[in-house]
């Protein structure tokens, strides 16, 4: 189903929950999974990603429009007027409003950058939840992660004992 | 925007998410993508925070070698304050520290290839280095206070693939440990030996270092900082490592060499630092240089020093 729009090529994405998104083929190839997927030949109809509901989806495809290299005729253009650390400095800002999302999304995102393999989506999305892991206690990341201690009594404490100092 | 963008994330809904959504429970994070945050985690907070949250996630910390093959464990205690704050996962005792090395190093199952320990390194992490990571190319150690000349000449003669070594902060002298690394470790590279002070009253043997690195004769990079070397010590090792790139000897006020003798006598070196350059970008804690000579203390002041030296072990 791929298709022609102004020059560029176009690929159809499906979400499970059935909405169809048409992107250009360079901003679905920002993903490594559906690069392989094009260069197999494998993507002559709609790509179904599954486990991605079009929610996320639609947020994934934002930030690959965002950050797709501004390449051909008009984004050479683009690019020759505005300068690499102000083009930088400007996806710093956009990416700090992208990432202002609740857990959940935040979640469901880092979910999506790895199945999709997004290198930059996934530093973005993990950082967030990295910079709240770091030097907190076991209960305060518990809580930020809505887990719980499933450990059982008995494996308790050999994970006391083996990891004596994270419990002093 | 551009013309191809999705319509429907113009519709994106905003505001509270669901309670579904809200309680989500991240202890079902995809395998990958929990393997992509572990990875990008500090190993001491793996150790003692995220990988202890539940059992999917310890599940991934515990048993997969590849997020330990290249080990790191700091206490960031020594770092310039502007570098790292100490924050409260960084408050651990000496032994807390070489016990998560430990642990660290376990995990790697074999697979280690490089480590670096800061505060976090004592004879039972080194000799567990040399147990189970016999393909280890990168070791670093940075304030090794116990780590005496004696005992690491031995062990470190266990790896022989060595590429990359650092000692920085280290309380004892290497001259035994540079000499075995530079017969039992051909494919060293890289090598720092980086102190906290240089002392201008010390003028015991102070080549005896150098004359040793001399014999690592593969050499690409050198630093040594604050290190009591003369002219004739740094001659031995621009005549020994003639492949030299990088040479860094910032702090070491005994040298009076210059950069065109330098350069003329190892003409590879492209990047060098000379003692009286600046130390900005210097990313260790280091003391203001102590550049009494020794001729102005009388011999009662020196054997004071001494004195208080030795009376510290």
């Amino acid at each position: 189903m791929a298709t022609r729009e102004a020059g560029k090529k176009m690929i159809m994405l499906k979400s499970p929950d059935g909405m169809e998104f048409e992107v250009e083929e360079a901003v679905a190839m920002e993903s490594q999974t559906i690069r392989k997927m094009i260069e197999d030949d494998c993507a002559d109809t709609a790509i179904l990603i599954p486990n991605i509901n079009s929610k996320i989806l639609s947020r994934v495809i934002e930030y690959c429009n965002k950050h797709v290299p501004t390449t051909g005729a008009t984004g050479a253009a683009a690019s020759d007027t505005v300068a690499p650390a102000a083009l930088a400095e400007d996806l710093k800002i956009w990416d700090a409003e992208f990432i202002k999302v609740n857990r959940a999304t935040r979640f469901n995102l880092i979910q999506a950058a790895s199945y999709l393999n997004i290198k930059g989506l996934l530093d973005l999305t993990s950082q967030t939840t990295i910079d709240t892991i770091s030097d907190n206690s076991l209960e305060e990341i518990r809580s930020f992660l809505s887990t719980k201690n499933d450990y059982l009594p008995e494996e308790e404490q050999t994970i006391r004992r083996e990891n004596q100092w994270a419990f002093q | 925007m551009a013309a191809a963008a999705p319509s429907p994330s113009r519709n994106r809904p905003e505001g509270p998410p669901s309670e579904e959504e809200a309680a989500r429970d991240w202890a079902g994070l995809p395998w990958d993508a929990l393997l992509a945050v572990l990875h990008r985690l500090d190993h001491v907070d793996v150790l003692m925070g995220a990988g202890l949250v539940c059992s999917p996630w310890r599940c991934a910390a515990r048993n997969e070698p590849e997020l330990w093959r290249r080990v790191e464990v700091r206490s960031h205690a020594d770092r310039p304050t502007h570098v790292a704050a100490p924050s409260r996962a960084r408050r651990h005792s000496s032994a807390v520290l070489c016990g998560l090395a430990r642990a660290a190093v376990k995990r790697a199952a074999g697979q280690c290839e490089a480590f670096c320990g800061e505060g976090a390194v004592d004879d039972s992490v080194l000799s567990l280095l040399a147990d189970v990571a016999p393909s280890l190319k990168s070791l670093r150690i940075i304030s090794g206070d116990r780590i005496v000349d004696e005992r690491l000449r031995l062990t470190i003669t266990n790896f022989a693939l060595l590429e990359e070594l650092e000692l920085s902060l280290c309380t004892d002298v290497y001259p035994g440990t540079c000499e075995a690394v530079g017969s039992a470790c051909p494919l060293l590279k890289r090598f720092r030996l980086s102190k906290n002070q240089f002392c201008k009253w010390n003028t015991k043997n102070i080549d005896q270092e150098a004359m040793a690195i001399a014999t690592m004769g593969g050499l690409r990079s050198l630093q040594l900082f604050a290190n009591p070397l003369s002219d004739d010590g740094l001659a031995a090792i621009l005549d020994g490592c003639p492949r030299l790139e990088s040479l860094d000897i910032r702090h070491c006020f005994n040298v009076g060499m210059g950069a065109a003798a330098i350069r003329a006598r190892c003409p590879g070196i492209e990047t060098l630092r000379l003692p009286g350059d600046s130390t900005m970008d210097y990313d260790l804690k280091f003391s203001h240089p102590d550049m009494t000579p020794w001729n102005t203390q009388d011999e009662h002041h020196c054997d004071w020093h001494e004195l208080v030296y030795f009376s510290s072990w």
